[in-house]
């Protein structure tokens, strides 16, 4: 028997072709010459150290009539119901506990999914046994909803955070994560409204909830309080998921994107401002509107954040901000100084008519069958 | 002679960096003669060409990319799947067209959380030219599902139309009928069952209902779209 038969069988016996006996049965281990004593097959070991990142320490014990050591092995896996990352997260341990040192202990630092355990010992007469259990990393039951807060806010006022706006607003990464994630960076089969998935089938089989990293709608292309592209640091480890989404937002975006969302809209709202040098087709609009404040700012920046609704050609992009210039009289004139709003000033106003989506994304109070905008969430 | 040795150094160039290449893949002809050398280009490479074709709008991350005879005169198209969001939603499909004398094209079509390429062109109506079925916005809501809240979408069929895709959904009507309509009613049916499962107040009965409801947006759209009488609900 290897250690994946354990468990519930059933033998049925067939009498030209009816059945005739149904005999289910349990197959377990135990016993000599190698039986695991720590962990427990679908012992549930969470992520509670260091920032709800890190595990306490698994012991790894056996018994053995051999008398020899044991070599063991820690296979740890992972993969979202769509199947990220891709490849898996795998995470394989090897060592050693002996008669003197009978029990060694590994801990799980931002990672988590399902471990297989196998230890294997040598017996007197040369023969190899083994002896097999299976364990779950999973994440926190619950974080502090405060522990939370405070760290969105760390994490967009830091100053990895190279872009905030002094007059911006420190708890904006808050709205995010209510908007994207509901607050939360691990979820269960049974969370509602929308559950996570069944992952290795722990519920369905064993009936155990386990706190997975929460997947997003699709089972899992996204993950995480800040819905970024699924890893497995951003799956397991919130801090980095959250770092990660200011990174986009407001500090350094992965590569080989070099800038983030608020420098993107400062560069846009420039070019309405100035035009941009050596494009024809992007003359400053005249006369100047006033600068955007760092509130208004964020707001261009979430619109790109959400990045529906955009094509690749920078006039279209000017025109569908979260905030457009609109010129009161309606007479609009391009002559050779510029993009001119004849007999007024240009004034900023919410660009829902071009860019409903991202709009909604920011600002929208929510309806019947949408979610209210991330303004609206803020913790 | 030439050719073999331009082939020879295309491929050099491509394993030595990623940047640069956009004015070879748009030198080449895109064209059978030239495939090989042209799915010697990697996803950095494809980057680089699709972000060099926009003037300074934002940066384009390449999901997938595909070269294929789109509208089956041996000439070849590049199909990629693109995200402006730097979080990895590839909402965006470009379809790059390289004419005769060289010049470069490209229908962008926006859509929703795009499948894979495989899954979006389709010969539908066995013509020898590929439609383009697009996972697409419901309405002028935010389309993406969230946690709680349903995505609100449907499948648009885009079709060629002198050189370039354009939304021809209506055309399709034995598509809607054979393969989405089906699906949806199954799936409009299971979310009753659910609204009814989950009775009372609170977020999953909620949900149930956003789902429900949701979906006969969906199951409607297509309807008034075919011409049919909308279904009461």
């Amino acid at each position: 028997m290897n250690c994946d038969q354990t468990g519930f069988w059933t033998a049925q016996i067939f009498d030209n072709g009816v059945l005739v006996v149904t005999l289910p049965f349990m197959l377990t281990r135990g016993g000599a010459p190698v039986a695991v004593t720590s962990p427990t097959d679908n012992q549930l070991v969470q992520l509670l150290q260091q920032t709800y990142t890190a595990s306490d320490p698994v012991h790894f014990s056996a018994t053995t009539s051999a008398g020899g050591s044991i070599s063991w092995s820690a296979a740890l896996s992972y993969q979202t119901g769509a199947g990220y990352p891709s490849p898996q997260l795998t995470d394989t341990r090897t060592f050693t506990t002996t008669a003197s040192e009978p029990v060694h202990d590994e801990t799980y630092q931002s990672v988590g999914g399902q471990v297989k355990v196998t230890a294997q010992t040598t017996t007197s007469d040369g023969s190899t046994v083994k002896d097999c259990a299976t364990f779950y990393v999973e994440g926190p039951d619950n974080i502090d909803p405060n522990v939370t807060t405070n760290q969105l806010v760390a994490s967009y006022t830091s100053s990895a955070s190279r872009s905030y706006p002094s007059d911006g607003t420190p708890n904006l990464l808050t709205g995010v994560a209510m908007h994207e994630a509901t607050y939360h960076q691990f979820w269960t089969v049974l969370s509602t409204p929308i559950p996570n998935e069944d992952l290795f089938g722990l519920y369905s089989k064993f009936g155990i909830a386990a706190q997975w990293p929460h997947e997003s709608y699709d089972k899992g292309t996204h993950i995480g309080l800040m819905m970024v592209k699924t890893t497995a640091s951003a799956a397991w480890n919130w801090l980095t998921n959250i770092d990660t989404g200011m990174g986009v937002f407001s500090g350094t975006p992965p590569a080989p994107d070099t800038e983030n969302k608020v420098e993107a809209a400062i560069r846009y709202e420039g070019y309405i401002l100035n035009g941009k040098t050596g494009n024809p087709k992007i003359t400053k609009w005249v006369p100047k509107p006033r600068a955007l404040t760092g509130v208004e700012r964020e707001n261009n920046a979430l619109v790109l954040y959400r990045g529906a609704g955009f094509d690749g050609v920078l006039r279209d992009t000017l025109d569908r901000l979260y905030l457009i210039p609109v010129c009161p009289t309606g007479l609009v004139q391009d002559t050779n100084k510029g993009h001119q709003c004849v007999g007024a000033d240009w004034v900023w106003q919410i660009n829902d008519f071009n860019q409903p989506v991202g709009v909604e994304y920011v600002s929208f109070p929510g309806s019947q069958t949408t979610q209210p905008g991330v303004r609206c969430q803020l913790q | 002679m030439t050719r073999a040795l331009s082939i020879a150094l295309m491929t050099v160039a491509v394993f030595t960096g990623t940047r640069g290449y956009a004015a070879d893949i748009a030198s080449l002809a895109w064209t059978e003669s030239n495939l090989d050398v042209l799915r010697t280009f990697d996803k950095a490479a494809v980057e680089d060409f699709v972000n060099t074709m926009v003037d300074d709008g934002m940066h384009a991350t390449v999901g997938e990319f595909a070269w294929i005879d789109l509208a089956g005169d041996e000439r070849y198209e590049l199909a990629t799947r693109q995200d402006l969001s730097g979080r990895a939603y590839f909402d965006y499909l470009d379809v790059y067209w390289r004419s005769p004398a060289g010049k470069v094209t490209r229908d962008w079509i926006e859509g929703v959380d795009l499948p894979s390429l495989d899954k979006i062109v389709r010969d539908l109506d066995g013509d020898g030219k590929d439609e383009l079925i697009v996972p697409s916005a419901l309405d002028r809501h935010d389309p993406r599902g969230y946690p709680g809240y349903p995505a609100r979408v449907w499948p648009k069929v885009y079709r060629l139309r002198n050189g370039h895709y354009v939304d021809a959904s209506a055309e399709y009507a034995a598509f809607y009928d054979n393969e989405v309509l089906p699906t949806l009613e199954q799936a409009i049916e299971q979310a009753r069952r659910d609204v009814s499962g989950k009775p009372g107040e609170g977020p999953a009965h909620e949900a149930a209902q956003r789902q429900l409801l949701v979906l006969e947006l969906a199951r409607d759209k297509i309807a008034g779209l075919l011409g049919r009488p909308t279904p009461t609900h």
